[in-house]
């Protein structure tokens, strides 16, 4: 992620280190990680490997921690726990009816009945024991890296050496010129505000390649569920599309098939045992009443993390958060419960908004201080909520920005049609050509 | 006095999490391992909490951020539990092998063709098998 | 009581390979969604616990999103699992 890597100087102090007990937590995670490394790249099964990957990011957290560095350890969990799963999540599910899947029961029994749901709960999953049959250049390999991991984990430095000149000019720096007492928040929107702008282009740019690479030929209101609206409109203005009861009825069993029914919209009235894949957009009431109350508290969690400039944290870990919030009342409600933000003309105009207003900030700077990203506004009190001038709406701007490309993008994918037609009708083998060779990638 | 009560609730804390790791190892089928986890695990966490409130004192930033991640574990993980065994159950994930009752898949055969499933031994309880070994 | 704590935050760190092993072994998709579920508490408690041991306030948020993150995250696969797509 470009926009962290400002965040990767060396936190302050590492006052534990004098104290001989926590290497154990050093030397415990990284032999943790490791394991979980390992899964990832020796695990079978595709759903596997991402659960691996949301394990180890799990625990890179807990390093970040550890090592003292919570505001890296904050953009790992979001980009770990929400960004990548969710991604990859969206991908598997996009690329899998496309691509045949490897034969997949090896470990359980053979289902007696055989499961409509495109899921195939069985994972093939390989156990433990096949993860210790590998080949002889990977264990050198493995080795080596475990070689390096050890001598670099001992290269840590402790609390009794020296910080770095970069580290300790933040430090001297932060109090005095930006009443800032996180350092790293400093170092991020004050000191090396211009890094920071330009990630946040760069974050921009990503998104804006996503927004192309995903864009359908026609213009659209929305993410999710396009083609259904488009299908009634086409039936409004072709009315002899319309069939009789039974022929409708076939093509919703074979729409169901697809999975592209519409069914009811909450999962609640029907059977639990039915073994199809679910059809309802709502998931049931349950998870919709917690969620009503989760959500409203890691939403106002998520705006402490960016109004709070003493604190770790700053626009990137709370633009994520938001991203977590919007997917999680998606997950629970459905999309049309967030249509009426998610949709690209307001979440591209709020991206675009957020990094127009960051763009006068900083030039504002230039006009009234003589530099480019000088704080221009005057200064608050340490450890309040304004305190750090320019910084803090810095902070607010890269809240909007990462938040809304965040959400773009997600969706965008989330939304991404395979349209394989190709524009001059020469090119359509060559199309389909590209879809039996990615087939052949995936398994 | 109060390292007491600390150490107490921890060594609370830490056996339930020991059980919920325990149980996702030793539990026969996917549906035992998630009720035996999460619910061991949600029993775990609240007496670290309160470890930590009783250890830093309930007005502090510990005790805080311990009433939240206590009320987002509790509210949390039952929801996500839920949802992953309700998925996982309309997945045809077969039951373990000893398993006596199942309740929905016999309540939609008697419903369909009430052939079979007259003597349901209807319990109130759920599949609740033991573990092996 | 930092000791104590820190005695705690290892006993959990030292669970979490009991779940790292249902990740690897696991036959069913749902063992490995809970196995990430129980990492992520156990991880959860471990900052908790290390941010009292080493007297750090700041690490509390993290345990936080790591804890509420993992969550969402077997919601998002328990919804991937009943409709096939996210």
């Amino acid at each position: 992620m470009p926009v962290t890597s400002p965040t990767a100087v060396p936190a302050p102090s590492r006052r534990h280190g004098a104290e001989p007990v926590f290497w154990a937590v050093d030397y415990l995670l990284l032999a943790l990680l490791l394991t979980a490394a390992f899964l990832v790249i020796r695990l079978r099964n595709l759903n596997a490997c991402v659960m691996a990957l949301s394990a180890l990011g799990l625990l890179l957290t807990v390093v970040f921690v550890v090592l003292g560095a919570p505001d890296v350890a904050h953009a790992e969990v979001v980009v770990g726990g929400v960004a990548l799963p969710t991604l990859f999540l969206i991908a598997i599910g996009k690329a899998r009816t496309e691509v045949a899947e490897p034969e997949q029961t090896n470990l359980e029994e053979t289902s007696q009945s055989p499961a409509r749901s495109s899921t195939s709960l069985r994972t093939g999953g390989t156990g433990a024991p096949d993860l210790l049959r590998h080949r002889p250049h990977a264990a050198v390999l493995s080795l080596l890296l475990l070689a390096a991991l050890v001598v670099a984990m001992l290269a840590i430095p402790r609390g009794a050496r020296p910080l770095p000149g970069m580290a300790r000019h933040a430090i001297q720096v932060a109090l005095p010129q930006w009443h800032l007492t996180e350092v790293v928040n400093e170092v991020v929107y004050g000191t090396r505000a211009f890094d920071t702008f330009g990630e946040t282009f760069l974050l921009l740019a990503a998104v804006l390649s996503v927004v192309v690479l995903t864009r359908p030929r026609e213009p659209r209101s929305g993410y999710v569920g396009e083609d259904v609206a488009g299908r009634q409109e086409q039936l409004e203005i072709d009315p002899h599309l319309r069939s009789g009861p039974d022929e409708r009825q076939a093509r919703e069993a074979e729409r169901e098939e697809e999975g592209l029914g519409r069914g009811p919209l909450t999962t609640d009235a029907q059977p639990f045992a039915k073994p199809f894949p679910e059809r309802g957009e709502e998931m049931t009431v349950v998870v919709r009443m917690g969620v009503r109350v989760v959500a409203v508290l890691l939403t106002t969690a998520g705006c402490f993390l960016v109004v709070q400039g003493y604190t770790p944290g700053g626009g990137f870990p709370a633009g994520a958060v938001l991203l977590g919030v919007v997917l999680l009342i998606y997950v629970a409600h459905g999309y049309h419960r967030v249509a009426a933000v998610v949709r690209p003309a307001v979440a591209e105009t709020i991206e675009l908004l957020g990094a127009l207003a960051i763009i006068v900030l900083q030039s504002l700077g230039l006009l009234l201080r003589g530099s480019f990203t000088a704080n221009w506004v005057p200064l608050a009190p340490a450890r309040t909520l304004r305190s750090g001038g320019i910084a803090q709406a810095f902070s607010l701007g890269e809240f909007v920005v990462v938040s809304s490309g965040l959400v773009i993008v997600v969706f965008a994918v989330l939304g991404a049609t395979r349209d394989w037609t190709s524009d001059d009708d020469s090119a359509d083998s060559a199309g389909q050509d590209r879809t039996a060779h990615e087939g052949g990638d995936e398994s | 006095m109060r390292l007491v009560v600390v150490a107490a609730l921890l060594t609370i804390g830490v056996g339930f999490s020991l059980t919920a790791g325990l149980g996702l190892i030793r539990m026969p089928d996917v549906y035992t391992r998630v009720h035996s986890s999460t619910l061991a695990a949600v029993l775990g966490a609240v007496p670290v909490f309160l470890a930590l409130v009783v250890g830093k004192g309930p007005i502090s930033r510990y005790g805080g951020e311990s009433l939240l991640a206590c009320i987002l574990v509790l509210v949390f993980a039952p929801l996500s539990a839920h949802a992953l065994l309700r998925a996982t159950y309309r997945g045809r994930v077969p039951l373990w092998s000893g398993a006596k009752v199942d309740q929905p898949r016999d309540r939609l055969r008697g419903k369909d063709s009430g052939a079979d499933a007259g003597d349901e031994p209807d319990s109130g309880a759920g599949p609740e098998p033991q573990a092996r070994g | 009581m930092s000791q104590v704590f820190l005695a705690a935050a290892l006993a959990e760190l030292v669970l979490t390979v009991l779940p790292l092993w249902r990740l690897a072994s696991g036959p069913t998709i749902g063992d490995r969604i809970v196995a990430v579920n129980l990492v992520a508490t156990q991880s959860m408690l471990a900052v908790f616990l290390f941010a009292a041991a080493a007297g750090r306030d700041i690490y509390l948020g993290v345990a936080l999103w790591l804890a509420s993150f993992s969550y969402l995250g077997t919601m998002l696969w328990a919804r991937y699992l009943e409709r096939g797509l996210l």
